[in-house]
């Protein structure tokens, strides 16, 4: 007999429906799955025997051939032992078409019959919803919140294939009981601008990049609180809207890393370690699989010690970086990968970490400071645009200081600034001032004319290249949103012209 | 006579066997009349030296032409128009080798030399000191390294005045390589670059130790602005009080390991200087310009006259401190600096730290 069971397999980040066929014999008792399966779906055979036996539930002598339809594409992953499962006991037990048919099962199952989590929840969830064929989908228990993520389509959490079988051939009528209200995770920050001390010229550059999604460059001597600032930024940021939260969701769970707090809708921070490859920065492996940068999705990715990372790594980078999507191609496949991030660098000047800094003196050779800045190639460099100098604070004022704003405020600063670039952008592709294309600088960057003088002044004083100069008006835009100026004036100029000089004052 | 010397440093002979030479052969001029024969003749008892003086011989009109191509000139010792400032030192150069407006050297100049790697304090007094001399018509000169030789020459520059830079290397290699567009702006705008040796030399380390003599030789005073005990600065310094220059030297932080070098000058002697007044009073004789800025009446706003009179009071403020002090918002403080840095009444000394200037 011929029994078939919907599932999904992911290719990427896309999901797409795969469907499992099962034939059911008479004669020699096998069992053989067909239709590319990888290791893991290979090995489910012993898998399912096992699961169904220990459930007391009867499994079917017989010669069993299993297909996974469309067969000409690689399937792997474990979720397909509930579907395969399903498909053989449909021979003993007649399910209810209106409960098996249009149906989607993901699940692993354990020797006992219990139904574990897996990976790719999301795209899995995506295909479904986008598919006609399925109406309701069945997920293990522990994927429930993460399939929860997508809504319009009916989801029954499972808990054991037992459970599974009573509810398709009729015997109970609910699965599992689960609390049906949305899941309210709150936004918890571990980290909180109001513990740093001094360095309020580098609070404010962390302020102005969130608000216009500049990517943001940090020198400094150790211990000048630059990794501090770097973990405090996503607390000022906005949490993930919809589309971004699904889009991130969807990366996370391709790669079975959905955790808390995406569900809270945290915007992602990824600081890899600065001995990192390429292959981990951007992606690569036999599997194609994506890299920091990409993990990185709407959110921050900090390079601390930015000179120490390998110089192609770098310069690997700066395609990603500008056109917020990766491409991966291996033996095997060729994917696409969205990578659309805020950049946040933080290093020291020099390899003793002490160049230029007022309390302690540099012991490194010319030579060997130029080398270490070199590092950064122009282009590379021509990614950042906020710059801060950070200075250690003297400890004389670490008892005095009391100026420090905690992450709400700013964050209420910050999302005004946001909700006034969506609004300016609504015809846009963009959404943010980082992203204004020269041509339509002149139309959304407008001056008065004190500011306009200020800006010649300094386009000749500081030799600014042109974009240079049009860096310097975007993040004047941004300083006039946190404002909530309409029109640039000569404040927001000059306090934009601080956060370009450092980049001419290490690298000119 | 010219180009025998010219061809004589080619050689690579040294200023003493180059005198010796020239006394053996005092009647000739021109090099075309010096004759292979004439040569085995004088060198008769050094072979090796015969042959390395023929084979060079054929390269000789290679290097002039090259020479020419890039516009380098020459002043051999025995020319009327060699500085007479050099003339007098120990060891002058056989030839001079130079770019630019050669006039420069009989100019009063002063050498300012310090550390290359100055701190804020050494880089901020360099740049202003060097203004101040040049707007006063003092040439200054220095040996376009890192650090305050490089702030000297821009600064000069900068406040079109006029300035000498004297290379440790031959004109085919700039040193150091980050130094290359002030060697040509020195050049665009008038300065004079000069150096002992011709383009092809190779560079031995020695050199840029050997020619600091030549800064203090051709400078009338030396100002020492930071400098470490044990440096390549306190040579020069050695040099200037061999050839009897006045020396001036910067007090510094006496905690600060670039100090320890100007204020034992200033303990062993140096003359200290303070203010730009304290050099021109070493030369009674010498007249200076006295160009005085125009300071422009800037109308300044409330924000920026609490500014400016915290800056007044306390010297040098970090923007953090201030930001404490005024109680202003960082991010109107950090806009209203940079105005008044750009309007030249305050200005950074680096790292976020601000000074009132006069």
């Amino acid at each position: 007999m011929f029994y078939k069971t919907l599932s999904c397999a992911v290719e990427g980040i896309e999901g797409y429906i795969v469907t499992v066929e099962s034939d059911v014999a008479k004669g020699m008792n096998s069992f053989a799955t067909v239709g590319l399966p990888d290791v893991t779906v290979k090995e489910s055979k012993d898998r399912i025997k096992s699961a169904i036996i220990n459930s007391d539930l009867k499994f079917p002598n017989k010669k069993i051939v299993i297909n996974l339809s469309p067969s000409d594409v690689k399937k792997e992953g474990s979720h397909f032992d509930l579907p395969i499962a399903l498909s053989i006991l449909n021979s003993e037990y007649n399910f209810l078409a209106e409960r098996y048919e249009n149906t989607a099962f993901f699940g692993e199952l354990s020797l006992n019959g219990k139904i574990k989590k897996v990976s790719g929840m999301i795209p899995f969830m995506i295909a479904c919803y986008e598919s006609d064929d399925i109406r309701r989908v069945m997920v293990p228990v522990d994927n429930y919140e993460e399939a929860r993520v997508i809504q319009n389509i009916e989801i029954i959490p499972v808990e054991n294939i037992k459970d599974v079988v009573y509810y398709l051939v009729g015997r109970s009528d609910k699965v599992l009981k689960v609390s049906e209200e949305p899941c309210k995770k709150i936004l918890s920050n571990d980290y909180d601008f109001k513990d740093v001390k001094g360095n309020l010229m580098a609070v404010r550059a962390a302020e102005i990049s969130a608000s216009g999604f500049h990517n943001f460059f940090m020198i400094g001597p150790p211990g000048s609180g630059k990794s501090m600032i770097a973990k405090r930024m996503s607390s000022i940021m906005e949490p993930l809207n919809d589309q971004e939260y699904i889009e991130v969701s969807r990366i996370y769970s391709t790669v079975g890393k959905f955790n808390d707090d995406i569900l809270a809708r945290k915007r992602p921070f990824r600081s890899p370690h600065h001995t990192a490859t390429s292959k981990s920065i951007i992606g690569g492996g036999q599997n194609s699989t994506p890299g920091e940068v990409v993990y990185s999705h709407k959110g921050i990715l900090f390079l601390d010690e930015l000179l120490e990372f390998d110089k192609k790594v770098l310069e690997a980078m700066r395609q990603p970086i500008e056109d917020k999507y990766v491409n991966i191609s291996r033996v095997r496949n060729s994917y696409k990968y969205p990578c659309d991030f805020l950049l946040v660098a933080a290093t020291n000047p020099c390899p003793c970490g002490h160049y230029l800094n007022p309390f302690r003196e540099c012991v490194c050779q010319e030579f060997k400071i130029n080398n270490y800045l070199s590092r950064a190639s122009a282009p590379f460099l021509d990614r950042f645009d906020v710059f801060v100098e950070m200075v250690p604070i003297e400890f004389s004022q670490l008892n005095e200081i009391n100026i420090c704003e905690s992450s709400e405020v700013i964050r209420g600063r910050v999302k005004m600034a946001i909700e006034t670039q969506a609004m300016r952008f609504s015809k846009k592709s963009y959404k943010y001032n980082s992203l204004i294309p020269p041509s339509e600088i002149s139309m959304f960057c407008v001056l008065t004319k004190d500011a306009q003088e200020l800006v010649e002044i300094a386009y000749t004083k500081y030799n600014y290249s042109i974009r240079g100069y049009h860096k310097l008006l975007k993040i004047a835009r941004t300083i006039a949103d946190l404002d909530g100026k309409d029109i640039i004036d000569i404040s927001h100029i000059s306090e934009a012209i601080s956060y370009r000089k450092p980049l001419q004052k290490y690298w000119r | 006579m010219e180009e025998l010397c010219l061809f004589l440093d080619f050689l690579g002979l040294s200023f003493n066997d180059t005198m010796e030479f020239i006394s053996k052969v005092e009647k000739i001029d021109g090099i075309s009349n010096l004759c292979d024969e004439k040569f085995k003749e004088l060198f008769s008892e050094d072979k090796g030296r015969l042959d390395k003086f023929l084979e060079r011989r054929k390269f000789f009109n290679d290097f002039k032409v090259e020479m020419h191509e890039k516009e380098i000139g020459y002043l051999c010792f025995f020319d009327e128009k060699y500085p007479k400032k050099l003339k007098s030192i120990d060891n002058p150069p056989l030839v001079l080798y130079y770019k630019g407006n050669i006039e420069l050297m009989d100019t009063f100049g002063i050498g300012v030399i310090g550390s290359r790697k100055p701190s804020v304090y050494g880089s901020y007094i360099a740049k202003d000191l060097s203004e101040k001399l040049a707007n006063a018509g003092v040439t200054i000169i220095s040996g376009m390294a890192m650090g305050i030789d490089g702030i000297a020459h821009r600064s000069a520059i900068d406040s079109n005045g006029n300035t000498i830079a004297v290379l440790g290397t031959g004109f085919n290699y700039i040193y150091p390589k980050t130094n290359k567009r002030l060697y040509e702006d020195i050049l665009d705008k008038g300065g004079l670059v000069i150096s002992e040796n011709h383009h092809k030399k190779s560079i031995l380390p020695q050199m840029f130790m050997f020619r600091n003599r030549i800064i203090s030789g051709i400078g009338d005073g030396l100002l020492v602005v930071e400098a470490g005990l044990k440096s390549g600065t306190m040579t020069t310094v050695d040099f200037g009080l061999n050839q009897g220059k006045v020396i001036f030297a910067v007090p510094g932080n006496i905690n600060s390991p670039l100090s320890i070098g100007t204020n034992t000058l200033i303990k062993n002697g140096g003359v200290i200087v303070t203010n730009v007044k304290d050099i021109f009073d070493e030369f009674p004789n010498v007249k200076f310009n006295d160009k005085k800025i125009k300071t422009i009446d800037h109308r300044l706003s409330e924000i920026e006259l609490t500014i400016v009179s915290v800056l007044k009071e306390k010297g040098s403020v970090y923007i953090e401190s201030l930001a404490y002090i005024t109680n202003i918002n960082i991010k109107d403080l950090s806009g209203v600096l940079n105005i008044l840095e750009i309007k030249g009444i305050v200005s950074e000394l680096g790292n976020k730290l601000y000074t009132y200037i006069e």
